[in-house]
């Protein structure tokens, strides 16, 4: 039994598979998340070595190297990179997308436990840390205070983070710029050597004096008595009053040596919002939990956290990722319907009946729904790739049922029973429309095969058009006949009623003189195929003189109302001097900025930010701007960054910057990269410095940085080891003695109200503030002589790269840039240019990275797959016309389709970018089921007896109406797309215009050209078997 | 006994099976999915992709009147739906058993 007869034979159950369908679909739609893209898991692991005290060049030696020579054995690893800094070593694995990241870990753990006994003796054990999209945060908030300020912390902890703790789905909350209370003593060192005490000394006694413990248990009559020691400082001033030593019988306490301050800690980072003192929290997800939905709970948990705080604090967010999301998913959602009313609107004025257009829209939504099914059971989420997917499906799912549908009113028209025209109707068409699903399956289908970044875009488009149109087919052999056998009015003659008499009639002569005047064309262009030909080539060629007029992206850049700035000093200019700067630049944001309505500035590195933060440094400054709405400035955010350069540039003391535009953390990278490989530091030096003098040259290059940091003074303790030997000290004994004066001795923990505070013994500053006070740091012999440092040791001034990079365990550094006003493959262009310029020596290499390598390999992949499309397209049509040759002429289509894209681009000035290059491929399967329609209906013309010219004007006279319809549906829905200005519009445009382009210009072209080729070539199988019929006839007579 | 050979698109099978009914042939035989062409006029109906159409075949045996009765029908609904096709041939039966 065939499904179109069981469909219309059982109506009820029908509706109700569909119904069930639309039920689930819609239930899946209401738990699918909302977020920006599809979920992307990068497959990096990263390796985190710390070796105290040790420097960049001691971590490459004795931790990086030996790590990565063993680690880099690892089964699927595509790329292995480090850094190697003062104290810490880095090593960044890179996986194929794909890769098992819990096998890659436990592999790389028993790498590490095998190599751990080969380190040196103190480092620390490796750390394996795995980078998940749940760290771009969901949500920065900026927290200001006044008198509060030095509590902050505190309040912060309890009021804010505690709160937001608890939600669901918040992962950490990072408190940046958070002031840390901190019991200080500063001793005096020589009251210290007077009274013959050491620092370490004093330390011992503090640790043993603050103090609980358990002293046993006292039985008494009937009750068991637990004994407690309570010596615990119960208040940090009770530190004074302790008993160090004693000095000829008189005992020494710590107040007579040292000054105890209750205080807060050195601060490493000046955080400003605005222009007031504050702190900055980060809010992160936990993996798997979704942004939006986490942002919209904490939003409703503001006020009443905002009223639980001291009045002076005031509590803002400064960027929230989810009203990005949020708008953007609003604005493709608007677009999507657009689109339905357009396609509706086109069905409506080519059938001119409502119910007919009611049936054919009705697969819409079916054929939708079925794609958020697949979201939920797949586990993604609703995006901008699978909402504009939706959008691209949009125009195709209607068009099975417009050809079923057409059919079986021909059959009702003709007398057939509604019943009888339904069945019928679409067992003769049942196979094109799944030939053509095929068609366009076989371009989509192969979408889900890319790998890496681009796949985790694509595999979702792949996916839901497939599913849509398949769905979209299902629904036109089955809900179309079984609705229509119901529904259509089929009083013998049809009447265009939809409309009104008057528009029905207009639109009906307009279509008849539509119909005429191609009729007319086409006989005229048949008849001069010679210059058709060469005019259509002509064109072909001539658009790819267009080409060098095109510029090529990786993606397209979003204006996200953020603009942040990574300013740098030289390399070791002290935190109050880069604070100096950064209220100078604040004031110029405040003076020239109308356009930021929040920002902040923080001068110096956070110790909170753990790892990441290892770039920054006293003499760095980060900046970020939260800009109004665009609809509210005249700049755009790219002007904004360049007016905010030139800004920088008044600044003699700043070094470097680096200006984003991308905002909250969805950087793909710098768009520039020139990886220099090279072990000698010097010669590698130069020549990054070469090449970046010559890239600020080059048109439409900004912000070009050197990744490796400038060398930078170092101090340095070189022991005499004779000396220190002589005097029976070991390097380890001096150095830790050193590090306990100067950086401090953590001897203890001083509590209060269930909160430690580290209390931390060091020299009063005065005393370890120049060369000559190291040298004198006396030091005690183990057989109790004093020493001077400067005695057994020299300090010396260094200069030391602070960071040594490598990539595939060669040493490199990078040269990067950003953009402005020009493409990246015009700039890449100039930039290889320039280096082919240079004379690089021997055992140097380049090679580009960033946003260029990443454009580099997703062009490749993508052409690959335009091949491999325009492949499983020529086998579906090769198998469908049981011909070699029927497919080339329809696939003659594809080519002005690219022309076509070449022409929207070039006019509207868009860059070809991985989005419209999607766009591309789409096309393969759009332009390719018109030119099927036309060529298929000519093949019947033919085989029922026509001749050759006359079935090609025919055919084109008939199938018109239908591949105008299929067209304008596709373009239609693709216009709100391509016109949209709203959140995030330039991330998809690209798309819609190459779509729009290459397809009006292809169905131009296809009309005319197709026909003519036809004509020339494509019936020569018709010709010979009309011969061998004529010769079989006369040898049976 | 005169037997009636009725060749119809099979889109008409509904209004032919009706006709059966209302006239009281009882009795026939049905072929689906048989291909032809008319003499005169009418698309072939080969089901091919070229001529999708397909007939259906009936051949009934019945008394003289319900005859004349089904080839009324034949002509009525070959009025409605002429492009559709339909033909219906009469012969008389000699034997049967």
């Amino acid at each position: 039994m065939k499904i179109y007869r069981s469909a219309v034979n059982r109506p009820i159950t029908t509706l109700m598979v569909f119904i069930a369908m639309i039920g689930i679909g819609l239930y899946s739609l209401r738990s699918l998340p909302v977020d920006l893209y599809p979920d992307i898991e990068p497959p990096i692991i990263s390796v985190f070595t710390t070796y105290p005290g040790a420097n960049a060049a001691d971590i490459e030696t004795n931790v990086t190297r030996p790590i990565e020579n063993n680690l880099s054995t690892i089964g699927d690893l595509k790329e292995i990179s480090s850094v190697s800094r003062d104290n810490i070593s880095t090593i960044i694995l890179e996986f194929e997308y794909g890769t098992n990241l819990d096998e890659a870990t436990n592999e790389i753990r028993d790498v590490l436990g095998r190599i751990i006994r080969m380190l040196p003796e103190d480092v620390e054990q490796p750390i394996i840390f795995k980078f998940s999209s749940a760290m771009i945060p969901v949500m920065v908030m900026s927290v200001t205070a006044d008198e509060s300020y030095p509590a902050l912390a505190k309040i912060l902890d309890q009021y804010v983070v505690n709160p937001l703790n608890r939600i669901d789905g918040v992962g950490t909350v990072v408190v940046m710029g958070e002031v840390i209370r901190e019991v200080q003593v500063n001793v005096d060192p020589y009251k210290l050597e007077a009274f013959n005490i050491t620092v370490e000394q004093i330390g011992g006694v503090l640790a043993s004096e603050n103090l609980n413990m358990p002293a046993g248990n006292i039985k008494t009559g009937q009750v068991d008595y637990p004994l407690r020691f309570t010596g615990e400082f119960e208040q940090s001033r009770h530190i004074n009053d302790i008993v160090v030593g004693y000095f000829d019988g008189v005992p020494i306490h710590i107040s007579d040596v040292a000054e105890v301050n209750d205080t807060l800690r050195e601060m490493t980072i000046e955080e400003r919002i605005g222009q007031r003192k504050g702190m900055r929290m980060v809010v992160q997800r936990q993996s798997g939990a979704n942004s939006v939905q986490i942002a919209n709970q904490i939003n409703a948990r503001l006020d009443d956290i905002r009223a639980s705080l001291p009045t002076d604090v005031e509590l803002d967010v400064i960027i929230n990722l989810s009203d990005f999301i949020t708008d953007s998913i609003n604005n493709l959602v608007s677009i999507l319907y657009y689109a339905a009313i357009f396609v509706t609107i086109v069905v409506l004025v080519f059938l001119g009946r409502w119910r007919a257009t009611f049936i054919i829209i009705l697969t819409i939504p079916v054929s939708l729904i079925a794609a958020f099914i697949y979201l939920y059971i797949s586990g993604n989420s609703l995006n901008i790739i699978s909402l504009s997917s939706l959008t691209i499906a949009m125009g195709m799912v209607v068009d099975d049922a417009i050809v079923v549908l057409e059919n079986i009113t021909r059959h009702s028209e003709r007398g057939s029973t509604p019943r009888e025209s339904a069945i019928y109707g679409t067992n003769e068409v049942g196979l094109a429309v799944v030939a053509s699903t095929l068609t366009v399956v076989a371009v989509f289908f192969p979408l889900t095969l890319i790998s890496g970044l681009m796949g985790l875009f694509f595999q979702q488009l792949g996916y839901i058009v497939s599913i849509t149109v398949v769905v979209s087919t299902v629904a036109a052999l089955t809900l179309t006949p079984m609705l229509s056998s119901k529904l259509m009015n089929m009083s013998g003659k049809t009447k265009r009623s939809g409309l009104g008499p008057k528009a029905s009639q207009a639109i009906d002569n307009a279509l008849e003189s539509v119909d005429n005047a191609y009729a007319r064309l086409l006989t005229w262009a048949v008849g001069r195929k010679a210059m058709v030909v060469v005019i259509s080539v002509g064109l072909f060629i001539g658009s790819f003189f267009l080409m060098p007029f095109i510029g090529t992206s990786f993606m397209p850049d979003a204006d996200q109302n953020v603009m942040n700035a990574n300013i740098e000093l030289p390399v070791g200019t002290r935190l109050e001097e880069t604070s100096k700067v950064a209220r100078a630049i604040e004031d110029i944001i405040v003076d020239k900025f109308p356009e930021a309505d929040m920002f902040y500035t923080s001068a110096g590195y956070s110790t909170t930010s753990g790892f990441f933060g290892a770039t920054a440094g006293s003499h760095t400054i980060e900046i970020l701007m939260r800009l109004v709405p665009r609809a509210e400035r005249d700049r755009d955010v790219w002007q904004i960054a360049e007016a905010f350069r030139l800004e920088l540039e008044t600044f003699p003391e700043i070094v470097e910057y680096v200006i984003g535009t991308e905002g909250g953390g969805m950087g793909m990278g710098a768009p520039i990269e020139v990886e220099i490989y090279g072990e000698d530091f010097d010669q590698t030096n130069v020549i990054a410095s070469e090449l970046a003098e010559r890239m600020e040259e080059i048109e439409g290059v900004r912000d070009v940085n050197i990744s490796r940091g400038a060398e930078r003074p170092e101090l340095r303790i070189v022991p005499d080891r004779d000396k220190m030997a002589s005097f029976g000290l070991s390097a380890h004994t001096v150095s830790n003695a050193v590090r306990n004066r100067v950086e401090g001795m953590t001897a203890t923990r001083y509590r209060e109200d269930g909160d430690e505070y580290n209390v931390v013994i060091r020299h009063k500053e005065e005393f370890r503030n120049s060369i000559a006070d190291i040298e004198n740091i006396s030091l005690r012999t183990p057989s109790g002589q004093m020493v001077r440092l400067g005695e057994i040791a020299k300090i010396e001034e260094y200069f030391s790269p602070p960071n040594i990079e490598r990539k595939n365990r060669i040493r490199y550094l990078s040269v990067t840039s950003s953009l402005h006003g020009r493409s990246l493959g015009d700039v890449t262009a100039d930039i290889q240019a320039a280096l082919n310029d240079m004379d690089l020596p021997e055992g140097i290499d380049y090679a580009f990275g960033g946003q260029i390598q990443d454009q580099q390999e997703a062009f490749s992949d993508l052409i690959i797959l335009l091949f491999l499309s325009i492949f499983l397209v020529y086998v579906v049509m090769a198998a469908q016309f049981e011909s070699f040759r029927m497919p080339f002429i329809i696939m003659l289509a594809v080519p002005f389709a690219f022309t076509g894209v070449m022409i929207a681009l070039f006019i509207t000035g868009t860059e070809l970018s991985v989005i419209s290059m999607i766009g591309g491929i789409i096309l393969v399967g759009i332009v390719v089921k018109n030119s099927i329609v036309l060529i298929d209906f000519t093949n019947l013309m033919v085989a029922r007896g026509l001749s050759i010219v006359q079935s090609v004007i025919t055919a084109g006279k008939s199938r018109l109406r239908p591949v105008l319809m299929t067209t304008l549906t596709t373009l239609l829905a693709m216009i709100p797309m391509a016109l949209s200005t709203g959140e995030g519009s330039e991330i998809w445009a690209p798309m819609a215009i190459a779509v729009i382009g290459g397809l009006s210009f292809s169905t131009l072209i296809t009309l005319v050209f197709v026909p003519v080729v036809y004509a020339m070539f494509g019936a020569g199988k018709v010709k010979k078997e009309r011969k061998r019929i004529k010769k079989n006839g006369n040898g049976n007579h | 006994m005169q037997s009636v050979f009725i060749v119809y698109n099979q889109a008409l099978t509904e209004r032919v099976d009706d006709l059966l009914n209302k006239v009281g042939a009882r009795g026939f035989t049905q072929w689906q999915d048989v291909f032809g062409r008319g003499t005169k006029t009418g698309e072939p109906h080969m089901g091919t992709h070229t001529w999708p159409a397909m007939n259906t075949a009936v051949l009934a045996v019945v008394d003289e009147d319900t005859a004349r009765e089904l080839l009324e029908g034949v002509k009525d609904i070959n009025k409605v739906a002429e492009a559709q096709g339909i033909r219906a041939f009469v012969w008389n039966v000699e034997e049967s058993v």
